[in-house]
């Protein structure tokens, strides 16, 4: 590899172009070859043209030497731009080749005097490498060995030493300065190569997330390793637990860990080491997912009685798995974090771009209409502009909703449950809904991107009631149980007439459903018209250990009739009710 | 109040010239308001207020350079018996709870018609102190229909339940994953939010409320 930092001249240089097809390792060389050229063949033009008039000797021992030196100077080049670690210090190269090409210049006397310009390309690159003093040492060579050859050498009338000379030493300062003031507009190299690191890291990331499958879904990832482990350790409790938002542990998959567990869970956390502990007959090992030095995830394995085998061999190979595991799990943890906060961030763009813009814009409109309606004379026109004005408020209403909705979120310290029911009364109280909420909430918390996905699925539920199911009465039912959720929207409307299973606010749910590995269900209520929206998160795999149920008398109530869904086939294995 | 008795001398704060002068033509029309000035940021405003001596301001929430609630709230301290009428976008309650505390006079969306500002602007002159927006009683309302009692965050309930049990606060820290100072915090806001003194009475309290679970020894 050449040095990273390639000189800024290339840039400009009209070489770049060949040098861009050549590929940049060749750039150099080429720059060489096409300044040999160029001086000699104008060198050779030149002593043609003056042949007749001072100096009557033959041409060819001119063109000879001419083309003997440019193959010397471009074997030089070719020597000094091969690709060197980067351990060798960047001044050792340009210093070799301004020393070897003044040689060949110095020694071969009249005819390679039109290659003399061919060391300001060592000299500038000594510059703009490695520096002022680099290019002052290169110039300072050439100039002595210059000095040397024009008082020992062959004699050369035509050669102008002091301006060389001056050439020499004014190339290296102006190349010199030119690097410094280049590292001053731009980062350093260390920085450079960190961003080009991550840029790195980031391309990989996106083509990998293209490539997998699975994608780069946490979920999907933990519930995978917890399969395997399965494999190797048949009917054991797994749960694995990442950190939410603080210093909060919650399980990503599987149930939340039990007392005993979560000391267990700590320790393996805080050593980043396998932590085993019994009590009363119950085992836990603690697993901690690494990435690097970096612990990603704890992995708890409980056994509640002899029966399950933990032993040495099953809890080696478990490790085996997990280590193996580290790396994604890391790697889909940190994209779904990168991926929310930049979701974020859209939405309170998009938010602020209709606040500021069309919803005024709108507004101002309204008062626009207002001013018409007052001094209108017509009454047919006065009430017609009512109407037109009542429309208009019902859509800087609809904007202002968009508007809270883009910024909704949920909070740490505010569960869940609570958000959701916060949400559905505001905005099914403003439009004139009658709202009934009931929930359960259990203190431990759902990862945050289930909880945002959750909190966007009922925002969408919502708004379909508000706009198309002319309902008089809302309910939301919530019941959060980590790692399991039961949310239920549901109204008296009109209902579904046609099913649109296609249309673009279901699908939208829908996908957000199953990022989350939830089963969505939308469907006409069976009693007393309107549409239920259900959203199940039920582990199929990890929850093993369930004696508790998610429904509630109000779920069972509504959604009596939804054994016969297939969607919710995968209660079944949640114990019973 | 001071000029002109029969004359609402109005400042109208916003960052969207059609907004103001839309506004403007509907006090125009009153007849008993007069717009002497209007701006459009924090700074113009508060420049305004002090030159203009206004009898009532009005203020969108969102400006370029900050927030018009925070302006509002200056503004109260300064002039205790300005009018202030805060127009918003938005729609949260939070908005209409944050303008009640700032101590505005009047809240309205920017939804509503032009006369419900001035009728806002002619209460906001006539009663500064007292707060009025259409949707205070369902706004009320929702609030208190939220659970009622103390308003634990999940955490706290958490750390009251270990409170319960008789954990001592490095146990509780341990048991959480949160550091020692984190769950001081967490254990001063319960005290504050139940009113307690110290533990015992923490415990009292959150019995008497149903906080927590009696749980097997």
């Amino acid at each position: 590899m050449l040095d990273v930092v390639q000189p800024r001249l290339w840039d400009i240089d009209p070489v770049q172009l060949l040098g861009r097809r050549l590929g940049a390792e060749y750039r150099p060389i080429a720059l060489r070859a096409t300044i040999l050229v160029i001086f000699g063949v104008l060198a050779v033009t030149h002593a043609e043209l003056i042949a007749h008039d001072r100096r009557p000797t033959s041409v060819d021992p001119t063109v000879t030497g001419s083309v003997a030196t440019a193959f010397l100077l471009l074997l030089v080049g070719t020597l000094s731009t091969i690709p060197v670690p980067s351990s060798v210090p960047k001044w050792l190269l340009p210093l070799g080749e301004t020393l070897a090409a003044s040689l060949v210049v110095g020694a071969l006397g009249q005819s390679a005097d039109q290659y003399v310009p061919y060391l300001l390309i060592p000299l500038t690159t000594a510059g703009l490498t490695a520096g002022l003093g680099a290019a002052f040492a290169c110039a300072s060579v050439s100039s002595l060995v210059f000095v040397a050859t024009v008082t020992v050498g062959p004699s050369r009338p035509e050669f102008n030493l002091w301006l060389w000379l001056s050439l020499f030493a004014a190339d290296a300062g102006v190349s010199g300065w030119a690097k410094r003031v280049l590292a001053s507009q731009r980062p350093t190299a260390e920085y450079d190569a960190a961003y080009a690191n991550a840029h790195r890291l980031l391309s990989e990331l996106n083509t990998v997330a293209r490539q997998l499958s699975l994608g780069l879904d946490p979920h999907t990832l933990a519930k995978a390793l917890v399969d395997d482990i399965h494999a190797i350790v048949p009917g054991i409790h797994t749960t694995v637990l990442v950190r939410s938002g603080g210093a909060r542990m919650v399980p990503l998959v599987g149930e939340p860990p039990s007392d005993l567990a979560e000391s267990v869970v700590h320790d393996a956390w805080v050593s980043a080491d396998l932590v085993r502990r019994g009590r009363n007959g119950a085992t836990v090992v603690a697993m901690p997912v690494l990435m690097g030095e970096r612990v990603v995830a704890v992995v708890a394995l409980g056994a509640s009685s002899q029966d399950q085998n933990l032993g040495e061999d099953s809890v080696k190979a478990c490790r085996a798995t997990i280590a193996a595991a580290g790396p994604r799990l890391a790697s889909a943890l940190l994209f779904d974090d990168v991926r929310r906060l930049a979701t974020v961030d859209e939405r309170h763009r998009l938010a602020r771009e209709i606040h500021d813009g069309i919803a005024q814009d709108m507004a101002s409109v309204g008062y626009l209409i207002d001013d018409i309606t007052a001094t209108a004379g017509d009454d047919s026109v006065k009430s017609r502009l009512r109407g037109l004005r009542e429309h208009l408020t019902g859509l800087v209403d609809e904007l202002r909703l968009s508007i809270f909705d883009l910024r909704a979120g949920v909070d740490e310290s505010v569960g869940l449950a609570r958000t959701l029911g916060d949400y559905v009364t505001r905005v099914g109280s403003q439009a004139g809904l009658i709202v009934h909420v009931s929930t359960d909430e259990s203190p431990h918390r759902l990862p945050v991107a289930t909880e945002v996905e959750l909190l966007r699925i009922v925002q969408e539920a919502v708004t379909n009631v508000r706009r198309h199911a002319e309902a008089n009465n809302l309910w939301l039912t919530v019941v959060v149980d980590p790692p399991r959720a039961h949310v239920v929207v549901a109204d008296d409307g009109k209902g579904l007439g046609v099913p649109r299973p296609d249309s673009i606010g279901i699908t939208g749910m829908r996908e957000r459903a199953r990022r989350i590995g939830a089963v969505l269900t939308v469907r006409n209520r069976s009693q007393g018209g309107g549409v239920l929206v259900e959203v199940l998160l039920q582990p199929v795999q990890g929850a093993t250990s369930s004696s508790q149920t998610v429904t509630d008398p109000d779920s069972v109530r509504l959604v009596s009739d939804s054994a016969s869904e297939t969607a919710l086939a995968g209660r079944q294995g949640g114990g019973p009710s | 109040m001071t000029g002109a008795v029969d004359h609402i001398k109005v400042l109208l704060v916003d960052d969207h010239q059609l907004i103001r002068e839309g506004l403007r033509r509907a006090f125009d029309r009153a007849g008993d308001v007069e717009v002497i000035g209007e701006a459009g940021t924090i700074s113009e405003a508060m420049d305004a207020l002090e030159r203009l001596a206004p009898d009532v301001l009005v203020t969108d929430v969102r400006l370029p350079d900050g927030d018009g609630i925070a302006l509002a709230e200056r503004a109260r301290r300064e002039t205790p018996e300005l009018g202030i009428v805060v127009l918003t976008m938005y729609a949260g309650d939070d908005k209409l709870f944050a303008a009640l505390d700032a101590g505005a006079s009047a809240f309205v969306g920017k939804n509503a018609p032009a006369e419900e500002v001035v009728a806002a602007a002619r209460h906001a002159a006539a009663s500064p102190r007292a707060f009025a927006a259409k949707d205070l009683g369902d706004a009320m309302q929702r609030r208190m229909n939220a659970p009622a009692g103390p308003k634990l965050s999940p955490r706290e309930k958490e750390v009251l339940q270990l409170l319960v049990d008789g954990l001592a606060i490095s146990q509780i820290a341990r048991r959480l994953y949160i550091s020692e100072s984190t769950a001081k915090t967490h254990v001063a806001n319960i005290y504050e939010k139940l009113g307690a003194g110290n533990r015992a009475q923490a415990v009292m309290a959150a019995v008497r409320l149903g906080l927590v679970e009696g749980r097997e020894p």
